[in-house]
């Protein structure tokens, strides 16, 4: 190294300044990760599911199935959801919640032809029983619903049921404290949202299923009178099993009121409510049809059919075979086809659950 | 200076921005999406396969229930609604934009038909299968009274119930002739029948067309629920979706590959950067320490400079001061004798001139006096010349005795046989010192007289060299002396110029000796300069500017003291010589080595 160059060391950089293109360096580096991560949105992940079923096949291929074993996997939801269930805070003059027209005394439903609307007005509709009806492939008689999610903007935007809004229902539920921490405890990122007010309610109703006499029977840990097994052999024999089946007893298919003998006539015009499924699909063809109703604990659900007027179920089997069936069932047997179906009453498994807490 | 890093920064700008924009890209490809959709569609198309084999099941009655039915529909429902919540933005992800808004309308459309079609089955499979069961009961229980049936009609229900059988649990449905034929044939024989059957008869003809537009509706459908061509749509959406993902993950692939690129290059740049860094710091490390061997080469020689130029004036004052104590000396030694000889006759000379008058004074008392000797005393005024002659010869003897003094101050001065230091008196070299200068100090005939003032201490002999010290004193006196009389003109009548000289002993055992005078001062700028070599103030020929240099040089490389100066502008200037009492011998000899050094 030669002195002259050594003497002219103030023209090389000094390191703040080579430092320079380091720091726009790094500074770019952060801005880009920065605008990166900014730029990836958060994928939603679906909520996860609550409760498990179990399905208990029997060994024959019979039509009718017992039900499925309910495995909870988390009761916390399940538990929000029978306290979201009866409370009158979905209704706008918080006068009724969803226990109000499916009691569980009343066999998940009222009892009443049709329920008492929040300005003492009856609906157009029995209420179905709100047990077992996870099961069903459709909600409502007509099956609007597709699933009991779905169901539950009935109700709240009926003006005749609760009429309000999510937005309403959401604000009115963050207002208070222990519905709040409730929801983001068991909904972490969620919190209170349509979303999981419809899991939590939905779920529960899943989890109301009714495990009978009959279930037992068909598992083989029980056996049934032999008038029960009569009635049971006359289901099958009179055709009723044909749309009757499965392991909600009903409940998965549509059919027609009065398939062999029209049921609306001259003397008993079709009011606007008696459409049935045509209200939705706008086909002629569905013109009468319903959702075949499940018939666990039909015992305890009178009066009968989508408008509650068939008071006894004697008198609903009568019509049944007479417009559906096409033939006259025997009042003996109509008498053994009760007590079958009396085997088919049972109790919500997760009210125990919920009473627990 | 930032035209300098212009293009490195510039490098570092581009490289960072292209690492940004190969991190954001492939941040919008989200390949769990894209799995879970494919793996949804593949889902939907194996569960369309499923709902066919269900619906073949069930109608050929090996399911007696719809509970596979609908959990398989529900299954397919809940891919169906995921699909079509993903569908889009996955889809745009791989630029189908025009089938990202179509696929889920048609995939929608065509579902709900299937579902239409599929509760359009189930219930027509409920009817038939109602139907059937109550034909196989009451057929059979008419044919058990075959007694009581006309033949025809027996062969009637007989076809029927065959046509039923081969009609029956056919996947593909066979043809529905056989029955339509058997049931026409039954139509006309109802009324040949017994009263007690028609009834039944007629439920049978009844059923039997119910059970025949079921099945023939259940044959239109069966068709078009176990095509699968929902698994067919989606396969073809698969199939164009899957292309175009191949497509999109290879730019995704590649773009991560530039990325990988780009951060090597990022790093290599960073790299060079740092190690230009490291090699400008080094450098500058270097630069400063040679800078800084330069400076203290620099000093040395300019010490070493300074220091020739003090041996040099040493070196010129030692052979002016020697040459001029020679010839001092001389003169002092030569000058010494004659005066020697009139100061020590003058004395004798004084009473043999008494002895003399004494004689003449008895020559007048008894000796009559000749008229030519008497003319001759009056010639000569004899009376005065008896008062006079003994005042010229006291006057003689003065001048004698002065001659002695000034000489005795000479030898005194350069004391030439005194090169080794000496214990002396220092108020008597100051003293001779200011008789070598009375001539200056006296009153002159354009100025007053300088006032000597004297305030000496208790001294004790100081060893010293003590020529060296006289000639710093003289030129101490004698810039006092200049200053005075340059200040005099300036200040007028009243000024009193005057020079005070005091000793003493310091507690920290040194002598002190201060030369005070009441003259301008130095200015400041000035005061910096006095000891330097060659400086003066004075007119070109009458200062050397080696005065001062050379007493700083005596006083303090010679006798290890201080020569101070303080001077208040205006009012007066003190010089202070400090001087240790014993001299140590040690450091002038540390001083000439350290000189040696330096030199060599």
């Amino acid at each position: 190294m030669s002195f002259p160059s050594a003497l002219q060391h103030r023209q090389y950089p000094r390191w703040p300044r080579i430092l320079r293109p380091l720091l726009t360096l790094i500074v770019a580096l952060a801005i880009g990760l920065g605008l990166a991560i900014g730029l990836k949105p958060s994928s939603a992940t679906p909520i996860p599911p609550s409760i498990a079923l179990i399905v208990n096949a029997t060994q024959a291929p019979a039509p009718i199935q017992p039900l499925p074993q309910l495995k909870v996997l988390r009761p916390p939801v399940i538990r929000l959801g029978a306290q979201l269930f009866n409370d009158p805070i979905l209704s706008h003059d918080r006068g009724s919640s969803c226990a109000s027209c499916h009691q569980f005394n009343q066999g998940g439903a009222d009892g009443l032809p049709q329920s008492i609307g929040n300005q003492g007005v009856p609906l157009t509709l029995n209420s179905p029983t709100v047990f077992n009806s996870g099961l069903n492939s459709a909600q409502f008689w007509d099956g609007h619903a597709d699933s009991l999610e779905a169901q539950i903007d009935g109700p709240i935007h009926d003006s005749r049921e609760f009429a309000t809004d999510w937005p309403t229902v959401i604000r009115r539920l963050k207002a208070q404290p222990d519905y709040a921490q409730a929801f983001q405890t068991i909904y972490p990122g969620r919190g209170i949202s349509e979303a999981t007010i419809k899991d939590a309610i939905a779920n529960f109703e899943r989890s109301l299923l009714t495990p009978s006499r009959f279930d037992q029977f068909l598992q083989g840990k029980a056996t049934l009178t032999p008038t029960e097994k009569a009635g049971y052999k006359a289901f099958q024999d009179y055709g009723c099993v044909a749309c009757h089946q499965g392991m909600n007893v009903g409940g998965n298919l549509y059919q027609r009121l009065g398939l062999i003998k029209p049921y609306y006539t001259a003397q008993n015009p079709a009011k606007p409510a008696d459409q049935g499924r045509m209200a939705v699909t706008h086909d002629k063809l569905d013109q009468y049809m319903f959702k075949v109703p499940s018939l666990r604990n039909v015992t305890l659900t009178a009066p009968y059919f989508h408008d509650g007027q068939i008071k006894t179920l004697a008198a609903a089997i009568r019509i049944m075979a007479e417009y559906q069936l096409g033939r006259p069932i025997p009042e003996a047997d109509i008498d053994h086809i009760i007590a079958f179906l009396k085997t088919l009453e049972g109790q919500p498994q997760s009210i125990a659950l919920v009473e627990a807490q | 200076m930032l035209r300098r890093y212009r293009w490195p920064m510039a490098i570092a700008l581009g490289l960072a921005l292209l690492w940004g924009l190969l991190w954001a890209k492939p941040q919008g490809f989200h390949l769990d999406r894209h799995q879970q959709l494919a793996a949804d569609l593949r889902q939907m198309e194996q569960q369309d396969a499923v709902l066919g084999m269900i619906v073949l099941k069930i109608k050929v009655q090996l399911d007696p229930n719809y509970d596979q039915l609908t959990q398989a529909v529900q299954q397919f429902q809940v891919l169906q609604t995921r699909v079509n919540a993903h569908l889009p933005s996955t889809f745009r992800e791989v630029g189908l934009r025009a089938a990202a808004t179509q696929t889920p309308q048609t995939l929608q459309r065509t579902w709900h038909q299937r579902q239409m079609a599929l509760e359009q089955f189930k219930s027509n499979v409920a009817i038939f299968n109602n139907s059937h069961r109550y034909l196989n009961h009451v057929i059979a229980s008419l044919l058990a009274r075959e007694a009581t049936i006309p033949a025809p009609l027996q062969v009637a229900l007989r076809e029927l119930l065959q046509a039923m059988l081969t009609t029956d649990r056919q996947p593909q449905g066979g043809s529905l002739t056989p029955i339509v034929t058997a049931l026409e044939q039954l139509a006309k024989l109802q009324s040949t029948a017994p009263i007690a059957q028609r009834s039944q008869i007629a439920d049978v003809v009844t059923h039997g067309q119910i059970q025949l537009q079921s099945q023939m509706r259940i044959n239109d459908l069966t068709p078009q629920l176990t095509d699968q061509s929902m698994g067919r749509l989606i396969e073809d959406i698969l199939q164009n979706y899957e292309q175009r993902y191949s497509a999109a993950l290879a730019k995704i692939l590649g773009l991560l590959g530039l990325l990988v690129l780009c951060t090597v290059g990022l790093g290599i740049y960073a790299a060079i950067l740092y190690r230009a860094r490291v090699r400008s710091q080094r450098m500058a490390q270097i630069n400063q320490r040679l800078e800084h061997e330069v400076q203290s080469r620099t000093a040395e020689l300019s010490a070493t400079l300074v220091q020739l130029q003090q041996s040099q004036s040493q070196l010129i004052q030692a052979e002016k001061m020697s040459s001029l104590g020679q010839l001092i000396a001389g003169i002092a030694h030569e000058i010494n004798n004659p005066v020697s000889f009139i100061y020590g006759n003058i004395q004798p000379a004084q009473r043999y001139i008494a002895d003399l008058l004494q004689l003449i004074d008895l020559y007048q008392d008894h000796v009559q006096i000749p008229a030519s000797v008497a003319a001759w005393a009056d010639e000569i005024d004899l009376p005065f010349l008896r008062t006079d002659l003994p005042k010229s010869l006291d006057s003689m003897l003065m001048g004698a005795d002065r001659i002695r003094q000034i000489v005795l101050s000479l030898r005194n001065f350069s004391r030439l046989d005194e090169a080794a230091q000496k214990a002396v008196d220092l108020h008597e070299g100051i003293d001779s010192t200011l008789l070598l200068l009375k001539h200056r100090l006296n009153v002159q005939p354009h100025r007053v007289a300088i006032l000597i003032q004297k305030d000496y201490g208790d001294l004790p002999p100081v060893l010293c060299y003590a020529s060296q010290i006289n000639q710093v004193m003289m030129n101490l006196l004698v810039n006092a002396i200049d200053a005075l009389e340059c200040e005099i003109p300036q200040r007028g009548p009243q000024f009193r110029p005057q020079i005070t000289i005091s000793t003493a002993i310091t507690p920290d055992q040194r002598v002190r000796i201060q030369i005070m005078d009441n003259g301008p001062g130095i200015p400041e700028l000035v005061q910096a300069k006095i000891f330097d070599p060659f400086f003066t103030t004075k007119d070109i020929g009458k200062g050397t500017g080696m005065g001062l240099a050379i007493s700083y040089q005596i006083i303090v490389d010679r006798h290890q003291g201080q020569l101070r100066c303080v001077s208040v502008a205006g009012s007066s200037t003190t010089f202070e010589i400090l001087l240790p009492l014993q001299l140590d011998p040690s450091p002038a000899i540390d001083s000439s080595q350290s000189g040696k050094s330096v030199l060599g």
